[in-house]
């Protein structure tokens, strides 16, 4: 098969600021995003003819692209707005490179955002429960919350490989590590397994710390061709291999708990680039649930499986470890943040990315999950 | 002031018999006539490929794949049940579904002990299948 993404290239990434006493809406973080991502490039809305939003929960719209589009006055040739929870940002980056290699669209923003900070108060649970517009007659009338379905999954875990709480609480420790570091950090004092054992059980095995808080987001990357990234401000980040892997919808229908689609998704990932996860320098991985990230490491081949925990509190994810993970801190630091997986991920592949800086990225890996099990995504990406 | 409702299945033409199913007390699943698997009603095609089934009645036990004690509920109806436990649960015929263990020292809930199914009613027309552990 031809292989379209050798001729695309990423040339720029943006974010909005996150955990800023602002009111913005869900359009208001995709804009303020989208132009740090047009100022990363040094192009403006007129150079921009594809849109690729994700759809906000908290702050939800019909057509969510065209009122981002509007906003930003992107006369778009192409625009959709993916619905694939945390997978949407990267199938995002998959669905533009596809626009652009056919030619239908030369340069595709895609972007990220929702207002759950501003807008869900109070019990988070419950005000994400009441947002979402559908009722599941397999899983609702039992109770069923998000941290629940991932606690489903770290208990098969925990069973499967003798694994212990403290080995889900090591995620968040690491992740406190390199968050605490971030300027605009809110959390500045480390954090230990005691404290993360001894935060409120959510779902068992999940205590509060094992799940991520609750946020506003926007995040922003360029998509464009090889050849116009070029001529662009920043150096260009190709896209080395890129895959999708699917699993059931229900968990229920899942024959094996605990995997996810992940393992899916990198293999293809590394088949299409020819490489290995022993080619892997940094990743930043969807970690909005310890398990998740633990999980993630294992099913990409960065650890064996069952040391997913071990990995983490080891020190081989820590800035200056094996394989640094979440170098921002992730989102357990910086909340339902799926996207913020990209703009660093490509930061470390140009060299560019400040004190989270890895010496010497070849290949820099980005991982994002919709649904515990439903979809994942992966991205190898190189200068 | 109306009491807080838990959300209730919303039967369609495809998943009545399971419900109705429960109503009557029966877990009923659906059997392929071409492969012999069995399925929740979540499917409308099978694994396999076909789309010829018929209604089967689970016989017997299940067995507890994974499981949580839910501390945070998603909405104020579940509030007053907590800590509650959801649970994954393979049954006999190879069918999995997810429901809650009642009646049950939370201590003594784990992997691979065996549950059987009893039936809360739901209202005239729906029952809700649940599970409590067998005492071997």
């Amino acid at each position: 098969m031809n292989n379209i993404y050798t001729s695309i290239a990423i040339a720029g990434v943006g974010e909005a600021d996150l955990f800023v006493n602002r009111v913005r809406s869900a359009k208001d973080l995709a804009v303020e995003a989208s132009l740090n991502a047009m100022r990363d490039a040094g192009i403006t809305s007129k150079d921009i003819d594809g849109v690729i939003t994700a759809s906000p929960s908290a702050d939800p719209h019909f057509v969510f692209s065209s009122l981002v589009c509007e906003a930003l006055s992107i006369n778009a040739r192409v625009t959709t707005a993916l619905q694939n929870a945390g997978a949407s940002p990267l199938l995002g980056i998959m669905y533009a490179a596809r626009v652009i290699a056919s030619g239908e669209a030369h340069t595709v923003l895609v972007c990220e955002s929702d207002s759950r900070g501003a807008k869900f108060k109070g019990d988070k649970i419950q005000a994400m429960r009441a947002a979402r517009p559908w009722s599941d007659d397999f899983e609702d009338p039992y109770g069923l919350t998000v941290p629940a379905k991932y606690a489903l999954i770290a208990q098969a875990w925990m069973h499967r490989y003798g694994a212990k709480p403290e080995d889900l609480a090591s995620v968040a420790v690491a992740a406190r590590e390199h968050g605490r570091r971030q300027p605009l950090a809110i959390k500045k004092e480390a954090l230990t397994i005691e404290g993360v054992l001894n935060s409120p059980m959510i779902a068992s095995p999940l205590h509060a710390l094992d799940c991520c808080p609750v946020s506003d987001w926007g995040g922003a990357v360029l998509v464009t061709s090889l050849e116009r990234a070029r001529d662009m401000k920043k150096k260009p980040v190709r896209i080395l291999g890129a895959g999708e892997g699917h699993g059931a919808y229900h968990l229920h229908e899942t024959r094996e708990l605990p995997s996810s689609a992940t393992s899916l998704a990198a293999k293809r990932a590394f088949d299409m680039a020819g490489l290995t996860p022993k080619d892997i320098n940094v990743a930043q991985v969807f970690d909005a649930f310890s398990i998740a990230a633990i999980l993630a490491l294992e099913e990409i081949g960065l650890c064996a499986k069952g040391e997913g925990g071990l990995f983490f509190s080891s020190g081989r994810s820590a800035l200056d470890g094996d394989i640094p993970i979440n170098t921002t801190g992730g989102m357990m630091t910086w909340g339902n943040a799926h996207i913020i997986v990209l703009p660093e991920a490509v930061r470390q592949a140009r060299g560019d990315a400040g004190i989270n800086q890895v010496k010497d990225v070849q290949v820099s890996l980005a991982h994002g999950i919709g649904g515990p099990m439903s979809l994942s995504s992966t991205l190898l990406l190189a200068q | 002031m109306s009491e807080v409702k838990k959300p209730q299945p919303t039967p369609t033409d495809w998943t009545q018999p399971f419900w109705s199913g429960c109503y009557s007390n029966r877990l009923k699943l659906l059997h392929c006539l071409s492969c012999d698997s069995n399925h929740l009603p979540t499917r409308l095609v099978c694994t396999c490929g076909s789309t010829e089934f018929e209604w089967i009645e689970s016989k017997g036990p299940g067995e507890i794949i994974s499981f949580t004690i839910v501390h945070r509920a998603p909405d104020p109806a579940f509030k007053g049940e907590l800590p509650y436990v959801i649970a994954i649960i393979e049954l006999q015929e190879g069918a999995r579904l997810m429901s809650n263990i009642i009646d049950t020292n939370l201590q003594e809930i784990a992997i691979g002990k065996k549950v059987e199914c009893v039936f809360e009613m739901v209202d005239e027309e729906i029952g809700l299948p649940k599970f409590k552990l067998l005492i071997d």
